[in-house]
C-alpha cells in the first residue's frame, strides 16, 4: 500500500504530464462538440443562394415554378432574379449553388456534386414529379382537384425512427465512443513513460530503483495498478464531461461503459509498458510507436471519420475484430445502442483476453532485466 | 551558422523517428484514399443501400411499399426478430430497417444505423411515397390504380444539367481530396519531428550553455528558424510527390497543381510556426502527444479537413475563420471545384494564400514570445 500510495502521488505530481493526459482528450470531445453540436450535423445550415433565371418566357408553369420557389425563399434558399447570362456568371463565380430555369418545363443547372447541389436536385426532382401528379389528376379526376390540392398542403413526414432499441441516438455519438476508445489507448504514453523510471539504464530514478530490496514483482505490479487507477479516473473524467457537460447520451448502462473503459485503461496502459520495456530504442522512438499503436488504431475505428469502422467492416472485418479501439468502439455501441448483453460479452471477452495478454507479456519483459556491475 | 549546423544534425541523429512519423501519417492518408475510393467520405449522392422491410401488415400499400424500395434498393430478407435486426444492423449488413406495422396508419417505424447520412435519403422516398398515395386517394383513384398512377409519376424526368467547371464532371478529382486532408499530415509530422528535436534544444543545460554564447539570441532564433525552413520544404516536398505518385499524369496534368502546391507550402509555414510554439511549450516527450493531437485534430474537424465545410454550422464556419485551416480549405475549394477562375475567385486563392502566411507570422510570434519568456 505505501508502494502504490507514493508510486500515485508521484505519478500525479508531475504536473505538465498529467495535465495533458486528462486535458487533451477533453479538448479533443470540445472541438468535436463544437464542430458537429449535439444533434444532426448541419442543423443550422445556411440558406442555398439560387439564381432563378427568368428569360425563358412567360406561362403557367414557369409561374407556377416561380411560386414554388418563392415560397421557399428565405427558408431553405435564398433565391435571386437573374437574366440567364447573369445566372451562368453567378454559377461559375460560385455566387450561386445552381440555376433554377423558369421556363415551360422547369429545369435546374448545377456545378458539382455536394450537399447544396444535392438538396436542389432533390427539391427539382420532388417539384417535377409533384407537378406530374397534379397533371395527372387535372386529367383524370379534374372534379376532385380541391380535395387532392388539401391532402397535399397535408403533407408531412411519414417516417418516425425509433433506434435500435427502442430509442433514438445521436447521430455523431461515433466520433465520441471513438474519443473514449483513443483516450483509453493513449495511457499507452504514461505506460511508456514509468517502464523508463523502471530501466536502469534510462534514468537516474530506474537505476535507484533497480537496487531496493523490494521484489521486482511486486514493484511492476504496483506500477501497473498506479498507472491503471490514475489512467482510468482520467478516462471517467472524459467520460463525465462528454455526458454531463456536453450533454452526449452515452446509453443509460453507465456500470457496463465504466467496465469497457476500465479494460480499455488497462490495454493502453500495458500496451506502453510492455513497448517501453521489450525494446532499446530510445525514449523518442518509443513515443513514435505509442504514436503509431494509438492513432492508427483510432483512425480505422472513425476517430476522424466516423464511417471508417464501416468501411472496414466491409473490405475487411478481421481488422475490427483485433483493433483495440475498434474493439472497444463496438462494446460501447453494444451497450448504449444495441443493447444487446451477448455482444457485449463477445466484446468484453475480446478485450480481457487482449488486456490480460497485454499485462503478461510487458510483465515477463521487465521482470528478469538485470544489470551488470562493471 | 552552428546553431543551424546543430539542428541539421539532430534532424539527422533523428532520421529513424522522422522516417517513422512520415510513415504513420502518409498510411494514414493513403488508406483515407483507397478506403474511400477517392471520393471523399460523405458522399451524399443518393445511393442503393441494403433495406430490409418487415410487412406486420400485408396489405396492398405495404406490398408495393415494399416493391417501391426494392426498385431502388437491395432488400434483404429479414425475420421480424428484435435480436436478429439488431445483430444485421451491428454488422452494417443492412442499413436500413422498415417496419410496416399492422393494420398501417399513421408513421412507418424506421431502424437506421446511428451516423448513415445516406439513409436519410430511404426516408425521403418512403415519405413522398405515401404522401403521394394519400394525395391520389383523395383525388378519387383506388386501389392498384393507385399505385400504377405512383409507378407513372415516379417516371417524370427531372431535367438537371451539369456545368462542368473543373473538367471532371462537377465531381473532385481524388487527388483533391488528398490535398483536403493535407493540413493535418503536415502539422502532424512537422510537430512530432520538430517537437522531438527542439526538446534536445530546451534541456536545461544546453539551455543555459546557448545562453552564455557570444551569439545573440535573435540570432540563435534566426537560425533555429531556417531550419525549420529546410525540414518544412523537405516534409513538402515528400507530400507533394505522394499524389504525384498515386495519380501520376491526372494530377501533374491539372492546371492548378501550382496553386495546389503553393497552397500546401502555406500550410506548411503555418505547421512550422505552430511547431515552434510547441517546442516553446513542450519540455517532455510525454506532453508532446497531447498538444499536437489537441492541435492538430481539434483544428482539422473545426476546419472542415476530415468533413466537408458545406455540413459544418453557420456558427461553426464563423469561429474557424480565426483558425488558419479554414483558409486552406477554402482555397482547396475553390481549386477543386474550378479549372479557370473569375477575379474574385483569383482574389479569394491569393487572399487565401496570403491569410496563411500572416497566421504564419503571427503564430511564430507568439512563440518567439514564449521562448523569451521561458529564458
Amino acid at each position: 500500500m505505501h508502494l502504490l500510495k507514493y508510486r500515485i502521488l508521484q505519478t500525479v505530481r508531475r504536473g505538465s504530464v498529467m495535465f495533458w493526459a486528462l486535458a487533451f482528450p477533453i479538448i479533443l470531445g470540445t472541438f468535436f462538440y463544437i464542430s458537429f453540436g449535439s444533434g444532426d450535423m448541419g442543423e443550422d445550415m445556411e440558406m442555398i443562394p439560387v439564381a432563378v433565371a427568368l428569360d425563358g418566357g412567360e406561362s403557367v408553369y414557369a409561374e407556377t415554378f416561380l411560386e414554388f420557389l418563392d415560397s421557399m425563399d428565405g427558408d431553405i434558399l435564398r433565391v435571386t432574379p437573374m437574366t440567364g447570362e447573369e445566372a451562368r456568371e453567378a454559377l461559375l463565380a460560385d455566387e450561386v449553388a445552381g440555376i433554377f430555369h423558369c421556363k415551360e418545363t422547369p429545369s435546374l443547372t448545377v456545378a458539382g456534386s455536394g450537399i447544396r447541389p444535392s438538396i436542389l436536385k432533390s427539391l427539382m426532382d420532388s417539384y417535377d414529379k409533384n407537378a406530374a401528379m397534379f397533371a395527372l389528376i387535372a386529367q383524370e379526376h379534374p372534379e376532385d382537384m380541391g380535395r387532392a390540392a388539401a391532402a397535399m398542403s397535408q403533407w408531412r413526414e411519414m417516417t418516425e425512427d425509433v433506434g435500435v432499441k427502442g430509442r433514438t441516438m445521436d447521430p455523431n455519438v461515433t466520433y465520441f465512443f471513438a474519443l473514449i476508445a483513443y483516450a483509453c489507448l493513449s495511457g499507452a504514453f504514461l505506460g511508456v513513460q514509468s517502464s523508463v523510471d523502471t530501466q536502469a539504464n534510462l534514468s537516474a530514478l530506474g537505476a535507484r530503483r533497480s537496487i531496493t530490496p523490494t521484489h521486482k514483482l511486486l514493484l511492476t505490479l504496483t506500477d501497473m495498478l498506479a498507472l491503471f487507477f490514475i489512467h482510468f479516473c482520467n478516462v471517467l473524467i472524459l467520460t463525465a464531461y462528454i455526458r454531463f457537460v456536453l450533454g452526449i447520451d452515452l446509453g443509460s448502462d453507465m456500470p457496463s461503459i465504466v467496465l469497457v473503459e476500465w479494460m480499455g485503461s488497462m490495454i493502453g496502459i500495458s500496451l506502453g509498458i510492455l513497448l517501453g520495456s521489450v525494446s532499446r530504442l530510445a525514449l523518442g522512438m518509443k513515443m513514435g510507436l505509442c504514436v503509431l499503436a494509438t492513432l492508427f488504431p483510432g483512425f480505422l475505428a472513425g476517430l476522424m471519420f466516423g464511417q471508417m469502422k464501416d468501411v472496414i467492416e466491409h473490405h475487411c472485418p478481421l481488422v475490427n475484430r483485433i483493433n483495440p479501439a475498434a474493439v472497444l468502439s463496438d462494446a460501447f455501441y453494444s451497450i448504449s445502442v444495441y443493447n444487446d448483453g451477448e455482444r457485449l460479452a463477445r466484446s468484453v471477452g475480446i478485450l480481457g483476453v487482449m488486456s490480460v495478454a497485454m499485462v503478461l507479456v510487458s510483465y515477463l519483459a521487465v521482470r528478469r532485466v538485470r544489470y551488470d556491475s562493471i | 551558422m552552428i546553431v543551424f549546423k546543430c539542428f541539421l544534425r539532430m534532424a539527422q541523429r533523428n532520421a529513424g523517428l522522422m522516417i517513422l512519423y512520415f510513415c504513420i501519417f502518409l498510411t494514414i492518408c493513403i488508406s483515407m484514399q483507397f478506403l474511400t475510393d477517392g471520393k471523399g467520405v460523405e458522399d451524399f449522392q443518393e445511393e442503393s443501400l441494403n433495406v430490409a422491410v418487415i410487412d406486420r401488415d400485408g396489405s396492398a400499400l405495404a406490398r408495393e411499399l415494399t416493391k417501391y424500395l426494392g426498385q431502388r434498393h437491395h432488400l434483404i430478407d429479414m425475420p421480424d426478430d428484435p435480436d436478429v435486426i439488431q445483430e444485421e444492423l451491428f454488422y452494417r449488413n443492412v442499413h436500413y430497417v422498415a417496419i410496416i406495422p399492422e393494420g398501417f396508419v399513421g408513421k412507418l417505424q424506421t431502424i437506421k444505423i446511428p451516423g448513415a447520412s445516406s439513409a436519410f435519403y430511404v426516408d425521403q422516398q418512403v415519405n413522398q411515397f405515401l404522401n403521394r398515395v394519400k394525395v391520389l386517394e383523395a383525388a378519387g383513384f383506388q386501389g392498384e390504380e393507385i399505385y400504377e398512377k405512383v409507378a407513372e409519376i415516379e417516371e417524370a424526368k427531372t431535367e438537371v444539367k451539369l456545368l462542368d467547371k473543373n473538367g471532371h464532371g462537377g465531381v473532385w478529382a481524388p487527388y483533391a481530396y488528398m490535398f483536403q486532408y493535407m493540413p493535418y499530415i503536415i502539422l502532424s509530422i512537422i510537430c512530432y519531428v520538430i517537437g522531438y528535436i527542439m526538446i534536445g534544444f530546451r534541456k536545461r543545460d544546453v539551455r543555459r550553455r546557448m545562453n552564455c554564447a557570444s551569439m545573440p539570441p535573435q540570432r540563435q532564433n534566426a537560425q533555429l528558424v531556417l531550419g525549420y525552413l529546410v525540414l518544412g520544404v523537405g516534409v513538402w516536398a515528400v507530400c507533394m510527390l505522394m499524389p504525384i505518385i498515386l495519380y501520376g499524369k491526372d494530377c501533374l496534368a491539372d492546371s492548378n497543381m501550382p496553386l495546389y502546391m503553393a497552397n500546401a507550402l502555406a500550410v506548411t509555414l503555418v505547421s512550422l510556426a505552430i511547431a515552434f510554439v510547441v517546442g516553446a511549450v513542450a519540455h517532455k516527450e510525454v506532453v508532446i502527444s497531447g498538444v499536437v493531437n489537441v492541435i492538430s485534430l481539434g483544428m482539422s474537424f473545426v476546419c472542415g479537413v476530415f468533413v466537408s465545410m458545406d455540413v459544418l454550422g453557420k456558427g461553426v464556419r464563423t469561429f474557424a475563420q480565426f483558425l488558419p485551416f479554414y483558409w486552406y480549405e477554402s482555397v482547396n475549394q475553390i481549386l477543386a471545384m474550378n479549372a479557370s477562375f473569375t477575379a474574385q475567385q483569383q482574389w479569394d486563392v491569393w487572399k487565401g494564400l496570403g491569410i496563411q502566411g500572416l497566421f504564419a507570422a503571427a503564430i511564430l510570434s507568439v512563440g518567439l514570445v514564449l521562448d523569451a519568456n521561458r529564458s
